[in-house]
């Protein structure tokens, strides 16, 4: 892989992201939403590979309003995600010229993308109607945070603010790691997983301010691909089982196996389980933050060893337990392939993060970042 | 005669042979997922059999390479290069093949087959089978990965995926709700005490400027504070593995599991797995008094401990748990101590044979039942003075370990309800009166 192939990635992983949620969803697709589709990978492609900010975090908030007027239209969905997502990409495409608030849009930006806490609001009410929706949102966060690492992150103030995002990121991933151990439904302590992996890139944002960049994007991709998968493996659940309450133990694995152990895998990636790329960047963000604030970093084990257990809880109650009379089918094939593709992606990135890391440090050398 | 390059078939033979077994659950899990139809147990056991078999046999090609029988033996130090390198960030991929990584991983391979021999029969037509040889494969990556592993950070790797295969044999009839509670319990034991290995891996990595093994030589010049809190940290992580005191409650729990994976983890691997960390950061135990006594203190107090409870266990696979954890209490000390090549004898000895009882464990009770117990008469096995009364007491509650435990987490739980209600509260003041939750 050369540096130059690094956008060719990038695109690619946004491309799963934007197809695969239209891939597993049971709902038909129609023609209407593979255009729409196409677009959106368009106009990612496109933020991508533009040579300024105002431009690549201006096609973001096309992209975002997009989704919001049209992809959702028929649905249930709410407005209101989009529109706050796209104000704040069409604020940090106007405020290239002054680096606090061109930092700080763009911050809030990737937490309303990524439905860090106290943005994990708006991220609740698309759960709330579809987790699907949710993944779909999260893979927006690959474009996003490509953007971030070209056109914010090299600038003195993304240098100065470092310590104060990494510490504000390590409290922000402990608070919903903390809440995920009590959620009593399953779409709960969804929002809590993803609001947890949140505080872990606003954290690896911070990072990416001293250079730290691989850190960053490892991240977002284990999130993009990790918390994509979940909520697809939820909204697999939900489809089958309606909305699933976490309180007895459900004996759901009986009746669809590979489901419980696709839901188990991504859960398991996204807290680290090694041989995936999940293992990759908290490693390689523990190590970045430690330089940035110990305390921080601490913070950031806690959580993920927090989150680690409360995924294994939730598993147990959805899926285990004396067998649940049901005729709720396991995975279609359509969803295989996917959860196939996804979590062979999560694997080789784990196994060979050469891949995308080293071109990556080697990429944004030339934009003013110093890859650490 | 012909010249064999032993350095160059040890640099393929470590990697095969350690990622073997994984690849064959793979395998499995992905006729699995293609596929509308399940294999048959004949294919999945045969695959990871002959993944296990071809392990085995390529680490005793390995040991035998090591001894020098082929010529000059190959360099224990196998280096793939960097993992990952950036900038000054480097997770090397790094292999040491030295005599206490090839003695655990020939006992690792060996014991892996072994169980999964008797298994084939053991778990034949029970629902879970396939479950049984997938997590089976990923646990014997694991134990080789922490046997062979030249950095800290491809330990941990190994660290975990026996973590997480010890939780998911535990729960493994999970139809009763209470295996399930005992996976959670050893898992959150194993999760919280393993942030003390990541911490201490990344201190490593600041001080030392390398998670290598090797590396760790150089602590012994680091300041006294250094070399203790990174040593102590270490420590928690190998009290929650090798359920030392204060961590020794998941332990009889963990008895819930099928009887081969009892034997494989708490007889065979899974609990020397912490005794051999303290074995590849002896530089730094012998770095720090401190952590030579705490070591040996925690070590001393948990054989006595589990040597009461044992005597006291009605339930055999208990007290053999107990019997088992007194012995590694006893190997804790003695590394502690800086006996590491009696540790290292201790840990293979202990291991073969305590397999061997758990795997025997059933016939053992079938056989008492049919031949008959010969029980002490009652008022000798009594205890006589208040003293004995008192410790029988507390053997027999194994000190309330887990209400004490409870005592702990129970508060922390009731910390987290009270953040989700605020966290609740938000949500409704940002939404504008709206909770998706409520």
């Amino acid at each position: 892989m050369t540096p130059e192939s690094v956008p060719y990635i990038v695109a690619t992983l946004a491309a799963g992201g934007i197809f695969a949620p239209v891939i597993v969803s049971s709902r038909p697709v129609g023609l209407l939403r593979i255009i729409l589709a196409a677009v959106a990978l368009a106009l990612s492609t496109a933020s991508i590979f533009c040579s300024t900010g105002t431009l690549a975090f201006g096609l973001i908030a096309v992209l975002v309003m997009m989704r919001g007027l049209f992809a959702n239209q028929g649905t249930d969905l709410p407005k209101l995600p989009c529109i706050v997502s796209t104000l704040f990409a069409v604020a940090a495409a106007l405020t290239g010229e002054w680096p606090v608030l061109n930092l700080i849009a763009a911050v809030l930006l990737l937490a309303t993308l990524s439905g860090a806490w106290p943005m994990h609001w708006l991220a609740a009410r698309v759960i709330d109607r579809s987790p699907l929706a949710m993944a779909e949102q999260i893979s927006t966060c690959i474009v996003a945070t490509f953007a971030y690492l070209r056109f914010v992150a090299p600038t003195e103030f993304a240098f100065d603010a470092a310590s104060t995002l990494v510490r504000l990121g390590a409290v922000l991933a402990l608070l919903p790691a903390i809440t995920a151990l009590v959620q009593v439904n399953l779409r709960g302590f969804y929002r809590c997983v993803v609001a947890m992996h949140g505080g872990m890139l606003i954290a690896a944002l911070g990072a990416a301010g001293h250079g730290h960049s691989a850190a960053a994007l490892l991240v977002t991709v284990t999130l993009a691909l990790a918390m994509g998968g979940l909520g697809a493996m939820v909204a697999a659940v939900e489809d089958r089982c309606g909305r699933v309450l976490l309180k007895d133990q459900g004996g759901r694995i009986w009746g669809m196996p590979r489901l419980a152990a696709a839901f188990l895998l991504f859960a398991a990636s996204g807290v680290g389980m090694p041989g995936t790329a999940g293992f990759i960047a908290d490693d390689l963000l523990l190590h970045a933050l430690w330089e940035e604030s110990v305390v921080g970093s601490l913070i950031m084990i806690v959580a993920a060893a927090l989150l680690a257990v409360a995924s294994l809880a939730t598993f147990a109650k959805i899926f285990l337990g004396p067998p649940a009379t049901s005729l709720a089918g396991d995975l279609r094939q359509p969803e295989r392939y996917v959860v196939i593709t996804t979590f062979g992606l999560l694997v080789l990135i784990g196994v060979a993060p050469w891949l995308l890391a080293n071109p990556l440090a080697e990429y944004l050398r030339g934009f003013g970042a110093v890859p650490h | 005669m012909m010249h064999i390059d032993l350095d160059a078939v040890q640099r393929i033979a470590l990697p095969v042979l350690i990622l073997l077994p994984i690849a064959a659950s793979v395998v499995v899990g992905l006729l699995i997922m293609a596929s509308s139809r399940y294999p048959s147990e004949r294919t999945a056991t045969r695959i990871l059999e002959v993944a296990l078999t071809i392990s085995l046999v390529l680490s005793a090609l390995v040991a035998i390479g090591a001894t020098g029988v082929f010529g000059t033996a190959p360099s224990a130090l196998v280096d793939y290069g960097a993992l990952l390198e950036i900038g000054t960030y480097r997770i090397p991929a790094v292999l040491l093949a030295d005599s206490k990584g090839i003695v655990f991983s020939l006992l690792c391979t060996f014991l892996t087959l072994l169980v999964a021999r008797f298994s084939r029969t053991y778990m034949h037509r029970e629902a879970g089978y396939f479950r049984f040889f997938i997590v089976l494969g990923g646990f014997a990556t694991g134990a080789q990965l922490v046997a062979l592993a030249g950095a800290l950070d491809i330990f941990f790797a190994g660290w975990e995926l026996i973590g997480i295969g010890s939780a998911l044999f535990i729960g493994f009839f999970h139809e009763r709700a209470e295996p399930v509670r005992s996976s959670l319990r050893a898992f959150a034991t194993y999760r919280l005490c393993d942030a003390g290995f990541l911490m201490a891996m990344v201190c490593v990595h600041e001080v030392l400027g390398s998670t290598t093994i090797n590396a760790l030589d150089g602590s012994i010049d680091l300041p006294l504070w250094e070399s203790t809190t990174i040593g102590l940290l270490f420590l928690v992580s190998v009290m929650g593995k090798s359920a030392q005191l204060p961590f020794s409650g998941w332990l009889p729990r963990a008895m819930e599991g099928p009887t081969p994976t009892s034997a494989l983890f708490y007889g065979g691997i899974s609990l020397h797995a912490g005794l051999f960390l303290m074995l590849r950061i002896s530089p730094i135990i012998s770095a720090s008094p401190v952590i030579q006594v705490v070591g040996a203190v925690v070590g001393i107090s948990t054989a006595i401990y589990a040597a009461a409870v044992a005597r006291t266990d009605p339930d055999a696979k208990g007290a053999l748990a107990h019997a088992t954890l007194c012995q590694v209490g006893l190997i804790l000390a003695e590394i502690s101590l800086g006996f590491t090549t009696i540790a290292l004898v201790h840990i293979s000895g202990h291991a073969l044979l305590r397999v061997w009882q758990y795997l025997r464990a059933p016939n053992a009770i079938h056989d008492a039942h049919r031949i008959g117990v010969h029980a002490v008469p009652v008022e000798e096995s009594q205890p006589q003075s208040v003293l004995e009364r008192r410790v029988y007491a507390a053997a027999l509650h194994r000190l309330r370990l887990d209400d004490r435990i409870d005592s702990i987490i129970d508060p922390f739980m009731v910390l987290a309800r009270a953040l989700d209600r605020f966290d609740q509260r938000v949500r409704v003041i940002l939404g504008g009166g709206k909770d998706v939750d409520s």
